[in-house]
């Protein structure tokens, strides 16, 4: 007998099936790029395959020494989540970096046109 | 040696006359870069005859220095001195550096004397000199002095990035990048209450050594 879908995987599926389908939308508008809808789809893939198949995760946490499958998820997310602050804050500053640049260009041009009055 | 001093200055409208006055009986040309003051700053500055650049808006200490040491290149100036406009800095030692720079020193630091320091201010000082040589390497240098010169031809190969306090150790970071030669040369600074209100606190602190961390990741 068949073991019945956790609530919990239907919803988690259902938010991939979404996923799938804006990140198509985007390629369709050609929004997006074929490499980086081939990488989201895959990403997809893997994790609707850990939804359905969670023994797959534990199996495969257990050998990285972590225990549970959730509990490589949540560390495998912390890391993400920390990569990706890094990522806008190195943004963040390059972007002060270019404001920085234009009001100096700014105040150095008024100077200069100032100067020849 | 053709030099500019430069005096970043936000909102110093009651303190940069005294600074100006000082300078002025220097021979060197003054440049007062205001980063966008809201007081009279840079009316103040140009009713003494120096000239002014200002910012559009306020974008930080860093910035100002930039905007002064893109105009000292653009100039032909053969080397910057930087001071702050609060009145902590004494114009009269500003031959220090001139005798640093004639005996061939691209970067000069002025060391400010330890013992005349409130405590808090010797604990930030040591922690940015450790902070500073710790993520770019180079030797422990006061790096948040705000009183420095710096030859022109050093500053072209500089790549500077920073807009805030950052700066101070961003200028030793590049300098020890491109190999350029640091002295320090020993200043007094003057610790008034205003001067105290106006310098880095324990969160403008963190958030300096925060932006140096990305620097260095960048």
């Amino acid at each position: 007998m068949s073991q019945q879908p956790l609530l919990m995987q239907i919803i988690l599926s259902a938010i991939a099936l979404l996923g799938f389908e804006r990140v198509l939308n985007r390629l369709r508008a050609r929004q997006l790029g074929i490499g980086i809808v081939v990488v989201w789809i895959f990403g997809g893939i893997i994790f609707l395959l850990f939804v359905w198949q969670p023994n797959l995760a534990t199996s495969l946490s257990q050998k990285l020494g972590i225990g549970r499958g959730v509990d490589a998820a949540v560390y495998v997310s912390v890391a993400v989540l920390f990569y990706a602050i890094l990522r806008i804050f190195l943004r963040l500053e390059r972007q002060e970096n270019h404001i920085t640049t234009l009001v100096s260009e700014i105040a150095l041009l008024r100077n200069e046109r100032e100067s020849k009055k | 040696m053709k030099i500019l001093v430069v005096v970043p200055a936000y909102n110093e409208a009651n303190a940069i006359t005294s600074v100006l006055v000082a300078l002025r009986s220097n021979k060197y040309d003054i440049l007062v870069v205001d980063d966008g003051s809201s007081d009279a700053t840079g009316d103040v500055a140009r009713a003494h005859g120096v000239s002014v650049v200002r910012h559009l808006f306020n974008r930080g200490l860093g910035a100002a220095l930039r905007t002064g040491f893109a105009y000292a290149v653009d100039h032909d100036y053969d080397a910057v001195i930087t001071l702050d406009a609060d009145g902590q800095h004494s114009p009269v030692e500003i031959s220090r550096f001139c005798a640093a720079l004639d005996r061939g020193a691209d970067v000069v630091i002025g060391q400010r004397e330890r013992s005349a320091m409130p405590l808090i201010r010797q604990i930030y000082t040591a922690c940015g000199a450790l902070v500073t040589s710790g993520l770019f390497g180079g030797p422990l240098i006061d790096s948040q002095s705000g009183f420095r010169a710096l030859r022109c031809s050093v500053l072209k190969k500089f790549n500077l990035t920073t807009s805030r306090m950052e700066i101070s150790s961003e200028i030793l970071a590049e300098a020890h990048r491109v190999g350029a030669s640091v002295e320090q040369v020993p200043i007094s600074v003057k610790y008034t209450q205003y001067s105290m209100s106006k310098g880095q606190g324990f969160f403008e602190g963190m958030r300096t050594m925060w932006r140096l961390l990305l620097k260095s990741f960048s």
